[in-house]
């Protein structure tokens, strides 16, 4: 049986948490709005965030 | 408590406060889609300034807050001027730390405002946002655990930039 590397293992693991934590296509995406759009977004996200835990 | 960043900052440039908004809300700005629920600025240490920060904090109601409380807070610039590394605060309109010495390469206001850029967040409200590459660095530096869940979005963040560039 031939056994993975610890350099393997730690390049598997980084990859497992980009593609957990980055989604490129939403990068792109806020990329595209203005700084302004950008703010609203984040206001949003943070209320409707802080609305779905006081539903829980 | 709504968390409305641009009122935080309306009111500190009403005041005429020189500042650079930093951290993640910074980023936000930038791009990154990482959320925060508060606003971190720089503050220029001046004494005239400090003067204009105490102003601005006493219209936005601004108290301090630590882990588990909110403790009413007498704003003054002596006051400010005491603060070493930062102030956490919680405001009528949302969370906002004071960092007067931000971990990182850029330790002072001066060193942050020379990367940053005036950006308009809406109704002409002009603010100066940090560098991302600043902020990357800052978090590197600081490296809670909540800076480095940030990272690897910020730095994919950086890279999409400078690849449409």
């Amino acid at each position: 049986m031939k056994f993975l590397t610890p350099a393997q293992v730690t390049a598997l693991m980084q990859d497992a948490v980009d593609a957990q934590g980055v989604d490129l296509g939403q990068i792109r995406a806020q990329l595209v709005l203005s700084p302004s759009e950008r703010v609203d977004w984040l206001i949003a996200a943070v209320e409707n965030l802080r609305a779905f835990r006081q539903k829980l | 408590m709504t968390f409305d960043p641009r009122v935080i900052c309306r009111i500190l440039a009403e005041e005429g406060t020189e500042f650079v908004v930093i951290g993640g809300f910074a980023a936000a700005v930038r791009g990154s889609t990482v959320l925060t629920f508060d606003i971190d600025v720089v503050p220029d240490r001046e004494r005239s300034n400090l003067e204009k920060l105490a102003r601005a904090l006493r219209r936005l109601n601004a108290q301090l807050r630590t882990g588990s409380e909110v403790l009413p807070l007498s704003i003054n610039a002596d006051f400010l001027d005491q603060m070493q590394v930062s102030l956490t605060l919680t405001t009528d309109f949302g969370d906002l730390d004071l960092v007067f010495q931000p971990a990182g390469p850029k330790a002072s206001y001066a060193d942050w405002a020379d990367g940053a850029d005036h950006v308009d967040l809406g109704n002409r409200l002009i603010v100066a946002i940090a560098a991302l590459d600043d902020i990357i660095a800052s978090k590197r530096a600081a490296n809670r655990v909540k800076d480095q869940a940030a990272l690897p979005a910020l730095e994919a963040l950086s890279e999409q930039i400078k690849s449409q560039t």
